[in-house]
């Protein structure tokens, strides 16, 4: 009798630690369920919001390369003279092939 | 054995437990996969989204790096209604506001834009469904997307304001207007696809046209991109972009003289060409009239064509520079050989079936050397120099100066011309091939035949784009490229000799009396003329076309410049008019191309 109520004793232990256990497992389970799916939740907004500030990125720099090529035109320059009334300067470009008296043929 | 029972009691009520729950899983999955699996499926795909990214088209620019032309970014914008009215339900903006805050911004005033918006959601026409997304406004500028991507809900100044969303597209700018506007064509609009038409727009459509990107997200129930359905967007890539030999200075000041030329000689049109020989880098491209490709105001379809490439015509006495060149290579005359003893009448029949030929003034002349027959486009002389030729032998002189086949020109819509098949010459044909008539030729390829004189016996392929800018950065460099298999068409000896005569030709054709031009005797130029009567289907008119073909002789060979003049009033000889207009244009770019002098 007392063989089997120690019996007894040493499952009803089994039984308690095995249910516990189980209930550890269930619990750390879903915690770690609830931890993953946060994180995958905010990754998956960060991840949109890094495609939605690089496609950003990439139309402001197209438009900035269609702003310098429309900077770099003849009518811009022309506006731009206009605007700070700029003239041309005359330059009489000394030419070497006209011999060492260069300067005297200029002044002719 | 108490212990045993119970255990086994547990287990059975345990695996009854399991059993019926994997039932009711089993159940539940049938039923979802089977019974609801189109519900399911409509559900899932509606949470896939897939947009192109667009990207703009390559730019062109000139030899200094200056643009001529570009894309500019615009944006078209649509209302999301179910967006529009989630939003309201949910308490984060009002429609009112969303009006009242885009409306100024798109240039509507808030009535205008409640209007498009009921338009769409309650249309008249009773057929037409009501839209879930419509467009509000098109072509908007980036400063309008920046203002319109920033606007914030009043009640939260660090929620933007949602419901609506933008499509990139463009607009093709030429910011030199009509500047150059033949070569570099235009671009149209099929499906928001732009491609080119006409020009190097046409003919470089695939590097320019742009890559299209694309991006697929699958959203969970609540909207949110789901990580683990994430696949890689594919970028979109730029169109590349071109370098061109154009100079821009150049352009202007030569489109300006031939502005003037066409108006002063009263022509149907005009055509300037000025390349480099010695690689066959366009400088200069301009053709009259011409069009603004921005504006596009012209009602003359005829206008937008390029008839410099795409009309081929007879360039009539610039011809003899082949026929001179090709008797000289086979040594069957030299500069000095006298090619007439007796000289001749003004007219002369060759055959009992033909008219007689005749020289442009019909008048006697006494024996002349070869280069006084070319000096004075003299068409017996050169009828008789013709016909020393064998048949086969000119035929291939011809071909190798380009006559009947296209120059390779990356420009669309360049014409191969004509040039008959050497089996069915008779000596009429002769006759005409020998002063440059009889066959056709579009202006690139008179130039092309021409710039072997000046460059030593070779002939370049004649090109306007001299860099590749790929979207990625990679750059591909176009070299000089040589036309002819054997490379030379004359030999170099040849080409000097022809050189020479068409130097004196120049000098000769600078009258004492024009003493505006007597500077421009300072200069080692070359040059011929040529006048050809039009046909049409009945025969010659009285129209010409007037060609004027000069390159410059000194040792760097800067240049060589084709002046065309199609129709001038009273059809008048090239003396009168592309004589001048080259002189003129040569007058005015001999400073900026730094031409040395003699």
């Amino acid at each position: 009798m007392s063989t089997q109520n120690k019996k007894k004793q040493i499952f009803k232990a089994l039984n308690k630690k095995l249910f516990f256990s189980t209930l550890l497992l269930i619990a750390g389970f879903f915690f770690v369920q609830i931890y993953i799916t946060s994180l995958v939740g905010t990754k998956s907004t960060e991840i949109e919001n890094i495609r939605f500030q690089k496609d950003n990125i990439r139309l402001e720099n197209e438009i900035l390369q269609s702003q310098i090529d429309q900077q770099y035109s003849m009518e811009n320059i022309k506006k731009v003279a206009e605007k700070y009334k700029l003239t041309e300067k005359y330059v009489e470009e000394v030419d070497a092939k006209q011999g060492p008296n260069v300067a005297l043929s200029i002044g002719n | 054995m108490f212990l045993n029972k119970a255990f086994s009691r547990k287990v059975k009520t345990i695996n009854i437990f399991l059993f019926f729950l994997g039932l009711i899983l089993v159940a539940s999955c049938l039923r979802w996969q089977i019974v609801y699996s189109s519900d399911f499926k409509n559900i899932a795909e509606g949470r896939i989204y897939s947009s192109e990214l667009n990207s703009l088209r390559g730019s062109i620019y000139a030899s200094d790096g200056s643009t001529l032309a570009y894309s500019e970014p615009r944006f078209d914008m649509y209302f999301w209604m179910q967006d529009i009215e989630k939003l309201e339900e949910w308490g984060l903006q009002t429609r009112e506001e969303l009006v009242n805050k885009v409306a100024p911004i798109i240039d509507l005033t808030p009535e205008k834009l409640e209007q498009i918006m009921r338009e769409f959601q309650d249309p008249q026409d009773s057929n037409t469904p009501s839209a879930d997304w419509f467009p509000v406004a098109k072509s908007l500028t980036a400063d309008q997307w920046r203002k319109l991507s920033n606007l914030k809900t009043t009640q939260n100044d660090a929620r933007l304001l949602q419901g609506y969303k933008f499509e990139y597209t463009s607009v093709r700018q030429y910011p030199e207007n009509r500047l150059l506007s033949h070569i570099l064509g235009l671009t149209n609009k099929n499906k928001n696809e732009i491609y080119g038409l006409g020009g190097v727009e046409q003919a470089w459509n695939g590097d320019l046209s742009p890559r299209d990107g694309l991006i697929i997200k699958e959203n969970d129930a609540i909207g949110q991109a789901i990580t683990s359905a994430l696949v890689p967007t594919i970028e979109p890539q730029r169109g590349s972009s071109l370098y061109t030999s154009i100079d821009k200075k150049l352009q202007k000041i030569v489109e300006e003289q031939l502005k003037s030329g066409v108006e002063r000689f009263e022509a149907k049109s005009g055509t300037i060409i000025i390349m480099d020989p010695k690689n066959g880098e366009i400088m200069a491209f301009a053709h009259y009239p011409d069009y603004n490709p921005n504006l596009r105001e012209e009602k003359n379809a005829e206008v937008y064509t390029n008839s410099a490439l795409t009309a081929p015509y007879e360039m009539g006495s610039v011809g003899k520079v082949l026929t001179i060149a090709a008797a000289i290579d086979l040594k069957i005359i030299t500069p000095d050989t006298i090619i007439l003893e007796n000289g001749h009448e003004g007219c002369e029949k060759f055959t009992h079936e033909l008219e007689p030929l005749c020289t442009w003034d019909k008048k006697p002349m006494p024996a002349m050397p070869a280069w006084e027959c070319f000096m004075r486009s003299d068409n017996i002389c050169f009828f008789h120099i013709g016909e020393k030729l064998k048949k086969e032998d000119f035929d291939k002189y011809l071909k190798g100066f380009g006559i009947g086949q296209i120059t390779g020109i990356d420009v669309t819509g360049e014409d191969p011309g004509y040039l008959p098949d050497v089996a069915n010459w008779n000596i009429g044909d002769i006759a005409a091939f020998s002063y440059g008539h009889g066959y056709l030729v579009n202006t690139a390829q008179a130039l092309s035949a021409v710039s072997a004189i000046p460059n030593k016996g070779i002939r370049m392929k004649p090109h306007i784009v001299k860099r590749v800018v790929k979207g990625d950065g990679e750059v591909i460099d176009f070299t000089a490229e040589a036309l002819t298999k054997q490379e030379r068409v004359i030999s170099e000896e040849t080409a000097q000799i022809v050189g020479e005569i068409m130097h004196r030709t120049y000098l000769n054709d600078i009258k004492d009396y024009e003493t505006w031009y007597s500077d421009l005797r300072n200069y080692k130029i070359g040059m011929k003329s040529g006048t050809a009567l039009i046909a049409n289907q009945t025969g010659y008119t009285s129209d010409v076309n007037s060609t004027q073909l000069g390159f410059d002789l000194s040792p760097e060979r800067k240049f060589i410049m084709l002046v065309r003049v199609e129709r001038p009033a009273g059809g008048q000889l090239s003396f009168y008019n592309s004589r001048i207009l080259w002189l003129d244009t040569f007058a005015a770019i001999k400073d900026h191309l730094q031409i040395p002098r003699k």
